[in-house]
């Protein structure tokens, strides 16, 4: 049994027929731990864990409750339904579809749904944009194709999660929009092509995470029938983070305290009484959360369904943050609106370690590195009390951190958001050794990156000698690998007999799997080569080869993780595309075939993987590196927090959307309100604030803010936030250090100053 | 921090418009930070920053790091400063707010060698379908022009055109609004224009103007189609965006609410105009610059007079820097009298009064922490030969190379008029083995840093061949990457050593309980140095491997912040890695072998990074021979100058003889300034001319002049400009050279000969009394 407060204990022993309970409280007040134990006091009273409904706002949190569910309870636990709004709003879909199917417009309504993932749909919007794209749409955009198309979905997604009809899309857009009329045009253009994809959709009943919600949101929830099966069957509710979930499931928890008003609350202390919706109902929300506004969030409408609470617990007694970290907090939001100091600076300069200022990035990463390992090897800190954080965490910037840490035998774990998985070497090089093995698809990689699949696979061959192999046994005009067994021994010498070993049993592998046979497909005349989903080879190929420590002493968990995420993406994409869908997404019939499209789509960067990797719990001795987002939303805490290149604009500035938009396309957006630059900049304080007030509300102890002078790519280093914190060191009294590295020795062409100038 | 009287009264400044005109070696760049740092320190709201702005990449590393003094000194770490050049700031607003502009946020912005391609490309499409057109410019009474000229001409309709983009663009003119006004003055003859009439029976007064207008219509469309936009698009669509949206312009001031802006005298009025909205009316505006230095007009739409004039605006203060501790009184005095001279005496009264204002430069009072060098150390002389290749040229290199050798703690440099003769000096340094630095177009220090980067990814695409190793070691050679020096006779041998390296791999990967060395072929001489040399190198070789996985720009910035310390390299770095970026996205079948072919193309190719965009942190190291043009001169000093090749065919009396520069064709006429003037009498522009006028009261000046001719003054005057930038670049000792003859590969000599200019020069210094070197 955990140590509870006296708060933590009200919600975890809340009688299980009870008025419905909001449970509100900052970052680290302990809301989930006491919403984990209610859920272990409700199981272990005997109520049946099927009738127990807990949405979160995303797959990470429910990996984590699932993880903290099982650690908690011991012995046959059934199952708690952990859902996210749009898992619930698909299985329920899928479930009442034959009530559902005809009203929303499908067209072969007697045929079961096909849920497709969100890389089936970038491949379906991918084909309906190709032609229109030939037309001429989206002139002068110049967006990355990968970015239309996720903007495009964006749209669909927004449409959904803000429940009003997708038709209001660019009247939406164009009403807030104050520049030239070209992108009016381009407005209409997104409508357009969404209006089509939908129309495909639904004519071929597909059903993407916007469908689904739509129906949902609109049929299912406004449909008795619904309700009944509800009622019957949950009991129980639990909403953890709901300042982190989309209006429609506001909507949906309203609707639910609605019914539960009218039916009358059951009384908390009236055991026996029974109602006929929900027997309690406990809603959690962070204060200071809802980071995910580009997601569709939103704070306001999370913060009206407070009222429909009778009763209410509020945590207070922050388990992380110190006085100062939350003074820090004040001041930084105090200086950033009135543009002063406040009565707070002085103890909000208490929770600062002295900042590290240098000349370059590189001198930066290397003095935090210094710092890391004097406070793990000196101070006995252990590493997994300190987080590194920048507004992102770039390749180079996790490079040069990587090696740095390593050099100092820090262990660490950089997690981070995958911008496009062609960019991820791993995924080149099984995408690389799937053409050698399917040699029938005709795709020969370039021998560039077969020696960097070569150097991959044999951990420890270096990357020259792997082209030396890849000249020797690799003929870009066939798409397979030559044995090694007919080279010269000066050859092979030079290569390595341990390598050549190694190169050699991975050759025989794939030459092997290009001549497995399976069952037909049923496609006459092509039994004799490989008729088996791209997933399955990605597993084979990792169980078999890569994974073997014969050929890396311990091949990188990240990169694990990242092909287990591709098994995971290339089977969601082979399953959904399955179906009656082949056609319309003019998918040939074998998964081989279904799998050759998904690696043509990597290659042209087309798919993005958009979630984050499921997170491990970390050990106490590894450090961890991570973008703010991602530690935000992650429930990550630290003892330290460094933060990085402080002085990037990149700690408020929003991505470039030209197609969407996340604050006009948000319900609490007055429709035709023009978005002024005053808009922006209002909305840029109140991200940085609440970013401020998240991290220190994730820290115990100390903040070291890192920042260097020189600019990063075309962005020079002093943006908003440094300047507000050093405008808090400085009228708190603090002196600045100097400049580390001001005096680096200039190697090449000497001082950049002119001589002799007074 | 001690400063000058004319210096604090600057210092003082607590707003509003304010002009400093500097003298060269003023200490502007130090007053402008002091100020910036004072600002910063006690005017600044919170939220706001300074704006500095500039016109050179290289100035903006200079004013940080300057900046950043002052404010430590003050106890502050470097920060509210935002310092850019002009164009990266009009590229920041619309690429922060492209909805406002009206564009894509992903557009694309061509450097100089991408813009005269797309030009190049568009002038040839608009040749092959206007062939009777364009040919008819060449039928000079019914005769046909000679295939070389035929070759010049279709050179020159390039220059004509991108000309007129120039100036239009300046003035805000898209093609259809020359177009649309140029139907509707049809038949009405413009007046004071030669008029390069096109032989057809088409009676168009401004043929020129018209195919220049159509050609740029092409160029457009082409820019539409690849969502590009060249420099001068980004000055004019960020004017145009803060115009439509006074909230924006509102927003920004607020974000800046002081705008210092260095080298004014080089701006042009699109520009200041699109710094005039930042400021806004009753604004915070700091303008420094030296209009005798004013170097850029002839090739830029630029004009000292701009500058000029804002000093004399009623809502302006103006102010002076005139004191200099640079040069000795000697020098100081031979340039104030170049200004004199030619103010009050110079021949041509256009000359007279547009070449110089009347400022003299004043020694530093006495007591100033920088004095003025010891004058009785100073020594001038002006020089003749007979011939420049045999006789002016090698003499320069013998005394230059003895006095280095000489005087190995002193600083010098020789200054040449174009990057032609620029080439011919570097050759003779060479061969005379002497320790020089060449800052000419074609070893700019941009180049180096993409003649590096395209190395290492050449050695990364292809990490077997000892060629790619051989151009690796070279180039970090060329930025001096510590640990790769010594003596140029070693260097030779360890070149030899690489190229014949066996077993290439192993020189990076020597096998477990080998070292790179033992691959070296076994020569006896090999040393002890030319092996930790090598060692070096498979250090550096592992070292640039290691981030071979990361996408192509992140692993050029990984690379180039492990190679390069220099702000300016890698900012040159950065954009080099955008770039490829942009290539492997278009091409996403490219590996690095292609990228590094196509950025080793980008590192040959003349003109790709231009030299004064990109050319930065250079500062003289005594004993080595500097070696460059007077443009590039600006804002160094050197201890000894020699000023080279200043004969008459660059410095013109007048307009009567044929000099450097002048463009004729097609009699006697620059069809470029033709053009220009076409399109400023179409479009009743006023540009310069207008205002070099209007002081012209009662004075023999002749307004009515043909551009051509006009042109021809320009010249004159900037070329005054450049020798006087030259002579104030000399800290004691200067020497001036001329040549009678000038050598030409094929063809007879051309006549040099003292100019007008150096002979007053002279016969002042006589008068004075000077001695020589």
């Amino acid at each position: 049994m955990l140590d509870l407060t006296t708060e933590q204990k009200n919600i975890s022993h809340l009688p299980f027929r009870s008025a419905p309970l909001w449970i509100e409280g900052d970052a680290g007040t302990g809301k989930s731990t006491a919403l984990i134990e209610h859920l272990r006091y409700l199981l272990s009273a005997g109520v049946e864990a099927y009738s127990i409904l807990v949405l979160l706002p995303d797959r990470v949190a429910r990996h984590r409750y699932r993880r903290d569910l099982s650690r908690l309870v011991s012995g046959p636990q059934g199952e708690v339904e952990l859902h996210t709004y749009s898992s619930l709003a698909q299985s329920m879909v899928a479930l009442f579809w034959p009530l559902v199917a005809r009203s929303a417009g499908v067209s072969r309504a007697s045929r079961p749904p096909i849920f497709i993932s969100y890389e089936a749909a970038q491949y379906l919007m991918h084909r309906i944009i190709e032609p229109l794209l030939e037309l001429g749409y989206f002139d002068g955009i110049h967006l990355r194709r990968q970015r239309l198309v996720s903007q495009l979905l964006d749209n669909l997604n927004k449409a959904a999660v803000n429940g009003y009809p997708l038709a209001a899309v660019e009247s939406r857009l164009c009403g807030a929009w104050l520049g030239g009329p070209e992108r009016l045009t381009h407005y209409h253009q997104v409508q357009e092509t969404i209006n089509r994809y939908r129309q495909q959709s639904l004519s071929q009943g597909i059903l993407d995470i916007s469908l689904s919600i739509e129906i949902f949101h609109q049929q299912l929830v406004q449909n008795e029938t619904f309700w009944r099966y509800f009622d019957e069957r949950y009991r129980h509710l639990v909403v953890d983070n709901v300042e982190e979930m989309v209006p429609v499931t506001h909507d949906f928890i309203r609707k639910l305290m609605q019914r539960a008003e009218t039916t009358g609350f059951p009384i908390s202390t009236g055991a026996g009484l029974s109602s006929p919706t929900l027997d309690s109902a406990l809603v959690a929300s962070d204060r200071s959360g809802g980071f995910r506004v580009f997601l569709g969030v939103d704070i306001a409408s999370a913060r009206n369904l407070k009222p429909l609470f009778p009763a209410t617990q509020e945590l207070d007694k922050s388990f992380c943050s110190s006085d100062a970290l939350v003074a820090l907090a004040r001041a930084v939001d105090f200086r950033l609106r009135e543009g002063r100091g406040s009565p707070d600076d002085a103890l909000a300069l208490t929770a600062l370690g002295e900042p590290i200022i240098t000349r370059f990035r590189a001198q930066m990463v290397e003095q935090v590195a210094d710092q890391v390992q004097q406070m793990v090897h000196e101070r006995d800190i252990p590493a997994g009390e300190i987080a590194i954080i920048a507004p992102y965490a770039d390749a180079v910037l996790r490079y040069f951190l990587e090696r740095a840490l390593q050099a100092r035998q820090i262990p660490l774990r950089i997690i981070r958001r995958f911008e496009s998985l062609r960019d991820e070497p791993i995924v080149r090089t099984v995408m690389t050794l799937a053409c050698l093995a399917h040699p029938y698809w005709q795709i020969s990689p370039p021998a560039f990156d077969v020696a960097e699949a070569l150097a991959m696979s044999v951990r420890r061959m270096d990357r020259a000698r792997a082209v030396l192999a890849t000249h020797e046994i690799y003929d870009p005009a066939i798409p397979a690998l030559n044995s090694l067994t007919a080279l010269r021994p000066a050859i092979l010498e030079r290569i390595g007999y341990a390598n050549v070993e190694l190169i050699e049993e991975l050759v025989q592998w794939l030459a092997d799997y290009a001549s497995r046979k399976y069952p037909p497909p049923g496609v006459p005349g092509e039994t004799s080569a490989p008729r088996q989903p791209l997933d399955l080879f990605f597993q084979q190929l990792f169980g078999e080869i890569l994974s073997q420590q014969r050929f890396g002493l311990d091949f990188p968990q990240d990169e694990a993780r990242m092909i287990s995420k591709l098994v995971e993406s290339a089977k969601r994409f082979v399953e959904s595309t399955r179906h009656e869908a082949l056609p319309a997404m003019d998918l040939a019939t074998s998964d081989a075939d279904v799998g050759r499209r998904y690696l043509e789509m990597i290659y042209q960067g087309t798919v993005a993987a958009q979630y984050l990797l499921d997170e491990l719990p970390l050990a106490d001795s590894v450090l961890l590196v991570t973008p703010v987002y991602t530690y935000l939303v992650g429930g990550y805490t630290s003892g330290y927090q460094f933060w990085l290149d402080v002085g990037s604009t990149g700690w408020w500035e929003p991505p470039a959307q030209p197609l969407t938009h996340p604050q006009v396309m948000s319900r609490s957006w007055p429709a035709g309100q023009p978005w002024t630059e005053t808009d922006a900049n209002n909305s840029r304080i109140t991200t940085l604030t609440r970013l401020v007030t998240g991290l220190t509300q994730r820290c115990r102890k100390q903040i070291i803010v890192c920042t260097s002078q020189v600019e990063i790519g075309n962005e020079s280093q002093d943006g908003p936030l440094w300047r507000t914190l050093q405008g808090i060191m400085l009228s708190a009294g603090s002196v600045l250090p100097r400049v580390l590295g001001a005096e680096y020795p200039r190697r090449g062409s000497g001082a950049a100053r002119k001589a002799g100038e007074p | 921090m001690q400063f000058r009287p004319a210096q604090r009264q600057i210092l003082e400044y607590s707003g509003g418009y304010m002009a400093i005109s500097a003298v060269p070696g003023s200490g502007k760049t130090t007053t402008l930070a002091a100020l910036a740092a004072h600002l910063i320190d006690e005017s600044l709201p919170p939220n706001g920053s300074v704006l500095v702005v500039t016109y050179l990449h290289a100035a903006v590393d200079n004013l940080r790091s300057r900046i950043a003094d002052m404010l430590n000194q003050r106890g502050r770490v470097y920060m509210g400063c935002y310092i850019r050049t002009l164009h990266s700031l009009a590229y920041e607003i619309i690429h922060a707010h492209p909805d406002l502009a009206g564009i894509g946020t992903e557009f694309d912005v061509l450097d100089g060698r991408r813009q005269r391609e797309v030009l190049n490309r568009v002038t040839q499409i608009w040749i092959r379908q206007n062939q009777s057109r364009w040919r008819s410019f060449l039928v000079e009474g019914g005769e046909t022009m000679p295939p070389w000229q035929e070759r010049m001409w279709r050179d020159t309709t390039e220059r004509v055109v991108a000309t007129v983009i120039d100036t239009a663009k300046n003035w805000k003119l898209g093609p259809a609004d020359i177009q649309q006004r140029h139907e509707y003055s049809r038949g009405a003859a413009p007046p004071q224009l030669t008029g390069l009439s096109a032989n057809s029976e088409d009676q168009d007064p401004m043929p020129l103007l018209r195919m220049a207008t159509e050609i740029y219509a092409l160029y457009q469309e082409q820019l539409q189609i690849i969502g590009a936009l060249d420099f001068n698009d980004l000055i004019w669509r960020s004017v145009a965006t803060l115009q439509a949206h006074p909230h924006l312009a509102e927003e920004l001031r607020r974000r800046w609410p002081y705008i210092l802006e260095d080298e004014s005298q080089d701006s042009v009025p699109l520009q200041q105009e699109l710094i005039s909205l930042l400021a806004g009316p009753g604004g915070n505006w700091v303008r420094v610059g030296d209009p005798n230095q004013a170097i850029t007009s002839t090739f830029t739409a630029a004009h000292p007079l701009y500058f000029r004039s804002f000093i004399q605006r009623p809502d302006v203060q103006s102010r002076t820097l005139p004191n200099s501790g640079r040069s000795a009184l000697k020098i100081i005095n031979l340039a104030n009298y170049l200004v004199d001279w030619t103010t009050r005496h110079h021949p041509l009264p256009w000359v007279q009064r547009n070449a110089f204002v009347p400022q003299e430069i004043l020694p530093v009072p006495a007591g100033d922490r920088q004095q003025n060098p010891d004058d009785s150390t100073a020594h001038i002389l002006i020089k003749g030969y007979d011939w420049r290749e045999s006789g002016e040229l090698p003499d320069v290199v013998k005394r230059a190379v003895a006095y280095s050798r000489a005087h190995p703690e002193d600083t010098l440099a020789i200054l040449v008029p174009t990057n032609d003769l620029g080439y011919k000096f570097s050759e003779a340094l060479r061969t005379s083995g002497v320790r020089y630095e060449e800052m000419l177009r074609s070893s700019s220090r941009a180049r180096e840093v993409a003649e590096l980067l395209a190395a290492v990814l050449g050695y990364l695409a292809d990490p077997l061949a000892a060629d790619q190793v051989l151009s690796l070691y070279d180039a970090l050679r060329t930025v001096k990457y510590p640990g790769l020096e010594g003596p140029e006779s070693n260097v030779e041998h360890v070149r030899t050593l690489l190229r014949s390296v066996y077993q290439v791999e192993s020189l990076a990967y020597p096998p477990p309980g080998q070292d790179a060395t033992a691959f070296l072929p076994q020569v006896s001489h090999t040393t002890q140095a030319d092996r930790a040399v090598v060692q070096a190198l498979s250090h550096i070789l592992r070292r640039v491997m290691a981030p071979i996985t990361l996408p192509v720009d992140q692993l050029v910035v990984a690379v180039a912040q492990d190679l390069l310390s220099n702000e300016a390299q890698l900012a040159t770095a950065q954009r080099l890695a955008t770039y490829l970026r942009r290539l492997a996205d278009t091409n996403p079948q490219w590996r690095l072998p292609e990228l590094a072919i196509e950025l080793s193309e980008m590192a040959r190719g003349r003109g790709a990074f231009d030299v004064r965009e990109d050319d930065g942190g250079f500062a003289p190291e005594p004993g080595v021979i500097t070696l460059t043009t007077h443009h590039s001169a600006k804002g160094l000093e050197w201890d000894l100058v020699y000023l080279v090749g200043m004969d008459s065919s660059w410095l013109p009396d007048d307009l009567s003889g044929q000099f450097v520069g002048r463009k004729r064709f097609l009699g006697n006429i620059d069809p470029n300034e033709e053009a220009k003037a076409e399109l400023q009498t179409l479009m009743g522009l006023s540009g310069w001319r207008a205002q070099a006028g209007a002081g012209a009261s009662g004075e023999d000046v002749d307004f009515s002049l043909p551009a051509t001719d006009l042109a021809g003054m320009e010249t004159i005057c900037e070329r005054l400009r450049l020798l006087y930038v030259g002579i104030t670049r000399a800290r004691r000792l200067l020497q001036i050279s001329w040549s009678d003859q000038i050598e030409r590969p094929n063809g007879k000599p051309i006549q040099g000969g003292l100019p007008l200019v150096l002979k007053v020069l002279d016969r002042h210094m006589r008068q004075q009394s000077m001695g020589s070197i």
